[in-house]
């Protein structure tokens, strides 16, 4: 078809796109939730102690 | 986490480094980037009337690639194309290697390089394609890009604006 | 016992939010058709413009809690201030990655200084330029001040860049959305699109609301901590 050497599949680009996606936004909510059970731990054990 | 009282003064140090190279970026990119004496890209006609003073710098001309204008020699990997802007300003452009997927005629390109004196040819650096704003399903008549659309996008704030027999007011 | 009750809230909203972000992507890559001249890569437009949104209501959260900050005086603020920051940063990075694939195939190139990508990146280095800044100042008034008037200055970017395609001349394309003459978009398609920056502004909002919080406890065991040693 194209009379030029490279013919670029763009699907590995919307791939990758769409995993940075899954990545940084997923990825980020599963650290905010799990940081925030971790501090509501210390800070149970502080006001067991008290 | 670390959830025991700062350190603040050696924390500091690290910090500011860090502001400060951001600012030095910052800067940069404006003084560089945002002078109101650059254009991002000239049009064909533009960059034709002041091809004289621009044949030693680097620039960008945006335009329309012209069907059938279209050369291609696998060989020596050259490519030659003309761009215009619908009203009579032809720029012959030529290039080394294949271009983006998407370049075709009747495409909007972008071309970065160096234009002659005439302002007829240019010998380009860097191809990129420009696209319009438009995003439809395939139709059945076969491309039915809305050439309006990526002509406004390409030309608008022309600086001349002759009257034409094709093409539309910017 | 109320840390608790609201953690369970936002926790929840947040599961719910993001199986609906899933929800969008799946009509992205299977029910809306392909573009006429693009194919399927085009496809990315459905996450980077919602990610680019939330980038810029981040920058609206920023702003309301610098503004709030600098009449008050009241520090906490911050805590709203810096979660915004963070979450803008990390849409921000989404939205300038996400382009820069996508204009490779569709461009030709990563990358190009137009005033769409420079000020764009300017967004991103100046939301990493807040959280340095709050690192660097010691906890007071004078952080507070200066933090505020940088989200200030962070929320005026964004206007220019939205303006930017309009203004200037650039190789990223012209308003699909909101521009005179309606919309450029098939129907179909601008219905996912739509649908997904509202989901995407619903879930930047509820990240900054989460790590408010987490903020704000952890100030709080700061400064329990700090009281009960020995």
């Amino acid at each position: 078809m194209s009379p030029y050497p490279e013919a670029t599949n763009a699907m590995p680009y919307l791939i990758a796109c769409y995993a940075l996606g899954v990545l940084s936004i997923f990825g980020y909510a599963v650290w905010l939730c799990r940081h925030r059970i971790q501090v509501n731990r210390y800070l149970a054990a502080i006001d067991k102690r008290a | 986490m670390n959830l025991s009282p700062k350190k603040k003064r050696s924390k500091s140090t690290k910090w500011v480094i860090g502001i400060s190279l951001i600012a030095v970026a910052v800067i940069a990119i404006a003084l560089t980037q945002i002078s109101s004496n650059t254009v991002y890209f000239y049009t064909p006609d533009e960059a034709q009337a002041k091809a004289a003073t621009l044949t030693s710098q680097n620039i960008k001309v945006a335009g329309m690639v012209v069907a059938g204008s279209r050369e291609w020699v696998a060989e020596t990997l050259k490519l030659a194309f003309t761009i215009t802007d619908l009203k009579n300003h032809d720029i012959r452009v030529s290039y080394n290697g294949p271009p983006p997927d998407m370049f075709k005629e009747g495409q909007g390109v972008v071309v970065e390089g160096t234009i002659s004196g005439d302002g007829k040819s240019f010998a380009a650096r860097t191809l990129m394609v420009k696209h319009s704003e438009e995003y439809k399903k395939p139709s059945t008549d076969g491309g039915t890009m809305n050439k309006e659309l990526l002509e406004k996008s390409l030309f608008k704030t022309q600086a001349t604006d002759k009257p034409s027999n094709s093409g539309t007011q910017p | 016992m109320t840390e608790r009750k609201s953690k369970f809230t936002l926790a929840n909203s947040l599961t719910v939010l993001l199986a609906m972000l899933l929800g969008q992507w799946m009509l992205a890559w299977l029910w809306v058709p392909v573009d006429e001249a693009q194919g399927d890569v085009y496809r990315v437009i459905y996450l980077h413009v919602p990610a680019a949104f939330a980038s810029f209501l981040s920058a609206g959260v920023l702003l309301i809690g610098s503004l709030l900050a600098l009449r008050s005086k009241d520090e906490h603020w911050l805590n709203l201030s810096r979660a915004a920051a963070e979450v803008g940063l990390l849409f921000t990075l989404l939205t300038l990655a996400t382009g820069s694939i996508w204009g490779k195939p569709t461009w030709g190139v990563w990358w190009t200084w137009d005033a769409r990508l420079t000020t764009s990146f300017l967004l991103a280095l100046m939301y990493g330029g807040w959280i340095l800044l709050f690192g660097a100042i010691p906890q007071g008034p004078s952080r507070t001040r200066s933090c505020s008037i940088l989200g200030v200055m962070i929320a005026a970017d964004v206007p220019i860049i939205y303006k930017s395609v309009t203004w200037w001349r650039t190789l990223h394309q012209p308003q699909t959305i909101l521009r005179t003459g309606g919309s450029t978009m098939d129907s179909d398609m601008l219905c996912v699109l739509l649908s997904g920056i509202a989901i995407m502004a619903l879930v930047t909002v509820n990240m900054i609301l989460v790590r408010r919080e987490t903020l704000r406890l952890e100030q709080e065991l700061e400064e329990k901590s700090l009281g009960g040693a020995s």
